[in-house]
């Protein structure tokens, strides 16, 4: 696989191309176009087998918590809604820390006012407060380090704490104490301890609370709840059964949402969609944001059955309208609500032929088959397509009666050029029947529309397919599409791109058991209960 | 260490706090004077940087003529009046052709769009394709020249830097241009709100104000320091430094909102209209007009016009303003539909010789030269402090670009020029037609003009050892 994305790259690096494909594709994932890409499940390219017999992991390093997981955070721990953290990035300078002290100020106000809605006690209206004081140090401190407190850091918090009653009350201090812990790497951060003992490059694995907080942010994009408090210092995700048992009991609770929407807010490229304009009549923002959220239903309602199964996801020509959306496309039907449509007779299949999806991987008035082809090789097949060389042949103007797809071919016919285009190109035009606003049409400019291909690139997506809902149904029965799915959740789970070195025995294990069952929920589980996600790969502690 | 409540934090506590934690910065004192060119000699006192995406229209971009009588052309004559202000870092020309590879340049190893290299002089090394809404895109390594300067001459004023970004992020290729020592990228303000929310704190203060908030301040300052020291011993190496570099920006903000509060009780507030009641705009900046651009149209010159506030009332004495972001596929980051066509820069980039595109193309390079001559008229209309010239006289504005010609996303005759007065440290009113030039060189240049005295800058292939020749009086 990697020499094969060498041999493309300098081919086309010698002739040239024009080369804007790549910035359509999905981010991360692509392990092999940066380099360090091998390929035990990449499907070939001369790959020397992983020696699976002994546990691998990767680092953990201090991860930031992202915005949502801040948000879910004061939402769940002190019922501060609002989306607090709205625009704070992952940038640390100060500028961005001044930002960061605002938002901690903002919501610690705004709790200090309902403490009843999340503190263990309120102050008794006379007499000493400092019981009260010490319950919420003692419980609201560990719930926002997610991890007991040392007696030093107990001492630390009743300082601020005290600082603020002596300033002016009670509610004061509560509001300085917050403002301090939301501010603190403890609760800014994902932190692995190093054991004192440690050699640097064991395997072992995470801490019982560094695992709850690890599998509260990937299930639910929020911190852990008492019960996975009570797990970690029971130590029970040690026992996989134990373990399994809080998976299932998350998956159950509608947190779970939160974390599955997440997943494919990033795979799907849902934010992507801030940003999409179309020179066509009505593509209004109503349009736009009705299709960001009816392509992310397509997935995330699967979750509401008991067994998802991937094959749901390319398969199905219902989709979720509303009037706006219905309007737009001309499907009858009433009603303000995203109900499950039925679009017949357009050959659509899943989520890859959701509209929303056909047109953000769309020029603003011609469709974009390069870029639609480089999102299903990355990001559905996992196929590496290298970054693109410079440009040196211009892109010829477009002719009339020539159609998108003719345009495309003659544009890239170089030889050297088709070393790439040729897997992109055929992948793309399985989409031609989709305009740059996903409305279905059998001719484009004038030419009969045509979406046959045939793909060689050693996966089992292989061989010629005569229309592009063909090419759609070979997804949908994909062993390698079900494993590259495999792959990007375990992405998403690790907050990190994962290699070969250390990931490749955990992908190789949720692949086979995935593409086997395709059940999507039992997926999550299998992750929750991986190498990978379990495991780090010791540091040692600094000097 | 700790601060006590009364304890005002100055920035030599600041340096002892952070020891040698990524602030080492050779041969120079972070804050301190000898940073500044020993030499009497003319400098700049205000340094603005603008940087643009995705190249230029070549054909429509340099002037006829000969290095001092010229003729500007279609894009640059927004600047026709600053004639004498200009100062245009040119590629050989063969008539109206440029030669190829001439004028300022990147090596040719350097990874397309990615716009670290801009301002470091280093290849960045960051992935090509992240999400930007998740991205961090810290590199091996900085400053950034507009930081080495800011360092070194931000001592006197509120901010160390001011940097604005008009759509600077999206797509998936990394936009950052600003960049800390430690190779952390720097946030810019996004928004009209954002952005005059963060400079002007201060406005509104009560007559009598609360010791409070200071108070209060120092309190979560002594916990927070508290907190890093506990942790840091207990973590592996990498993850030290994480904290140390998040330990010394949490510094700085400390450092400046501790003297603000201090300057507030001490009723030490801006008196002059310019400072005190800061001019505020109204963007519009829902969801419909951000994704067509059309809030690019007033936010862009209230950028400008709050770095020339910025300059006129001390915040800072260096700023950047940053139009669009590379690449991004066929979404493109910039549009500006009151120029009547929605498409993004991105897409006219790649003109393949389309006139079409190539004429929206130069459109939007033309508007943004129209900016950076705004900001001249605001700059120009404000005295300086030292009794004779103006603003404009004392600043150098740097344009420039990560590409020459974005269809080829080529890295050679880099569209850059260099604006104001510069406090007369470049002998202005000049088109240059340079060979083969290190763009480094360009970014040693300004920081010598702003008095920093630097003979090399950049690292690996792109590194420097010395100024452009020939930019000086």
């Amino acid at each position: 696989m990697f020499r094969n994305s060498l041999i493309c790259a300098g081919v086309l690096f010698l002739n040239g191309c024009v080369g804007y494909v790549t910035e359509m594709a999905t981010g991360g994932g692509d392990r092999g176009a940066g380099g360090s890409g091998g390929g035990s499940t990449g499907g070939g390219g001369g790959s020397v087998p992983l020696d699976c017999s002994q546990p691998r992991s990767a680092v953990v390093p201090l991860r930031l918590l992202t915005e949502s997981q801040y948000n879910n955070s004061v939402l769940d721990g002190l019922q501060v809604g609002g989306l607090p953290a709205k625009g704070l990035g992952q940038k640390l300078d100060d500028t961005s820390l001044e930002q960061r002290a605002t938002v901690a100020a903002k919501v610690a106000s705004q709790a200090a006012t309902s403490l009843s809605k999340w503190a263990p006690c309120t102050p008794p209206a006379s007499g000493s407060a400092t019981a009260c004081e010490q319950q919420i140090i003692d419980k609201v401190g560990a719930k926002v380090y997610r991890r007991p407190l040392a007696d030093a850091e107990r001492s630390e918090l009743k300082t601020l704490f005290d600082a603020g009653i002596k300033e002016k009350d009670f509610s004061t201090g509560v509001e300085w104490f917050l403002t301090g812990l939301l501010q603190s790497p403890d609760f800014m951060y994902e932190v692995v301890r190093p054991a004192a003992t440690e050699t640097p490059g064991e395997v072992r694995a995470l801490s019982g609370y560094e695992y709850a907080s690890r599998l509260a942010y990937f299930l639910w994009d929020g911190p852990p709840d008492d019960a996975l408090t009570t797990a970690a210092a029971n130590n029970d995700f040690a026992d996989p059964t134990k373990r399994d048992a809080q998976v299932t009991r998350m998956m159950q609770d509608p947190k779970s949402s939160r974390g599955i929407t997440q997943f494919y807010t990033g795979w799907l490229k849902i934010n992507a969609f801030t940003e999409l304009a179309r020179n066509v009549t009505g593509f209004d923002q109503t349009v736009v944001s009705a299709l960001a959220t009816s392509l992310l239903m397509s997935a995330t309602q699967l979750y509401s059955s008991p067994n998802p199964n991937i094959s749901s996801l390319f398969t199905g020509d219902k989709y979720y309208l509303n009037d706006v959306l219905r309007t737009f496309y001309g499907v009858s039907g009433t009603g303000t609500a995203f109900t499950s449509t039925s679009i017949p007779g357009q050959a659509r299949r899943g989520i890859l032929t959701h509209p929303g999806l056909m047109a953000l991987m769309a020029r603003p008035a011609v469709t974009h088959p390069i870029g639609r082809g480089v999102f299903v090789l990355r990001n559905i097949i996992c196929k590496v397509v290298p970054v693109p060389p410079v440009a040196q042949i211009p892109q010829p103007p477009p002719g009339q009666g020539v159609s998108t797809r003719e345009q495309l071919t003659e544009h890239t016919a170089v030889p050297a050029c088709m070393a790439c285009h040729a897997m992109i190109n055929s992948t793309g035009f399985a989409f031609e029947n989709f305009d740059q606003v996903g409305r279905y049409r059998t001719i484009d400019n004038g030419v009969a529309v045509d979406s046959s291909g045939t793909l060689s690139i050693s996966k089992d997506t292989d061989g010629t397919f005569a229309t592009g809902d063909d090419f759609l149904a070979k997804l949908a029965d994909s062993h390698d599409v079900r494993s590259c799915f495999a792959e990007k959740y375990l992405d998403f789970a690790l907050s990190h791109p994962v290699t070969d070195a250390a990931d490749g025995c955990s992908i190789q294990s949720l692949g086979e058991s995935f593409a086997a069952s395709g059940d999507l929920k039992q997926l999550i589980a299998s992750i929750a209960g991986s190498d990978s996600f379990r495991l780090r790969l010791a540091e040692g502690v600094g000097q | 260490m700790k601060f006590s409540a009364h304890q005002k934090l100055t920035r030599r506590d600041l340096v002892k706090t952070l020891g040698a934690a990524a602030l080492v910065l050779p041969g120079l004192e972070l804050f301190g004077g000898t940073a500044r060119a020993q030499t009497a000699g003319k400098t700049s006192k205000y340094i603005v940087f603008v940087y643009t995406a995705d190249g230029v229209n070549q054909g429509a971009f340099w002037p006829t003529g000969t290095t001092s009588s010229y003729t500007l052309s279609p894009t640059l004559k927004a600047f026709e009046k600053y004639k004498d202000k200009l100062l245009i870092l040119g590629p050989q020309m063969n008539g109206n052709s440029v030669v190829g590879n001439t004028g300022l340049a990147y090596a040719a190893a350097v990874q397309q769009h990615i716009a670290a290299v801009t301002l470091t002089g280093r290849y960045g090394n960051l992935p090509y394709l992240t999400d930007q809404t998740t991205a961090v895109n810290k590199i091996d390594a900085g400053p950034s020249v507009d930081q080495l300067i800011a360092n070194a001459v931000g001592k006197d004023t509120t901010f160390l830097s001011l940097n604005f970004g008009i759509h600077p992020m999206g797509g998936d290729t990394p936009s950052d241009i600003n960049y800390q020592v430690n190779g952390n990228p720097l946030k810019r303000l996004i928004s009209a709100d954002e952005a005059w929310n963060f400079m002007f704190a201060n406005i509104g203060t009560p007559v009598s104000p609360s010791k409070t908030p200071l108070n209060k301040l120092n309190a979560v300052t002594n916990y927070l320091h508290s907190r890093f020291s506990a942790l840091r011993p207990a973590l592996s190496s990498a993850d030290q430094k994480t904290l140390d570099s998040h330990l010394s920006s949490m510094s700085v903000y400390e450092a400046r909102v501790q003297k603000r509060l201090q300057d507030e009780i001490d009723g030490k507030t801006p008196t002059d209209e310019a400072c005190s009641n800061p001019k505020r705009a109204t963007v519009v900046s829902d969801a419909d007009s951000v994704r067509k651009g059309s809030d690019t149209e007033t936010l862009s010159p209230f950028f400008m016009d709050m770095v020339a506030t910025a300059f006129q009332c001390n915040l800072t004495r260096v700023a950047s303003v940053s139009f669009g972001y590379p690449g991004g596929g066929d979404a493109g980051g910039l549009r500006m539909p009151w120029l009547g066509f929605t498409e993004p820069l991105h897409l006219v980039s790649h003109h393949g010789g389309n006139a079409d595109k190539l004429d929206k193309y130069q459109k939007i390079s033309g508007w943004i030269a129209g900016q950076v001559a705004a900001l001249m008229d605001r700059l120009a209309a404000v005295p300086s402090a030292t009794g004779s010239g103006t603003l404009l006289d004392e600043t150098t504005i740097y344009w420039f670009n990560r590409h020459g010609d974005g269809d080829s996303h080529s890295n050679s005759s880099l569209p850059n020029v260099i604006l104001g007065g510069t406090g007369g440290y470049f002998k202005m009113g000049r088109w240059l037609q340079l060979p083969n030039t290190s763009h480094t060189k360009v970014l040693i240049s300004l920081a010598n003009a702003m008095g920093v005295n630097v003979t090399s800058f950049g690292d690996g292939g792109l590194a420097a050892t010395s100024p452009l020749a020939g930019l000086t009086g």
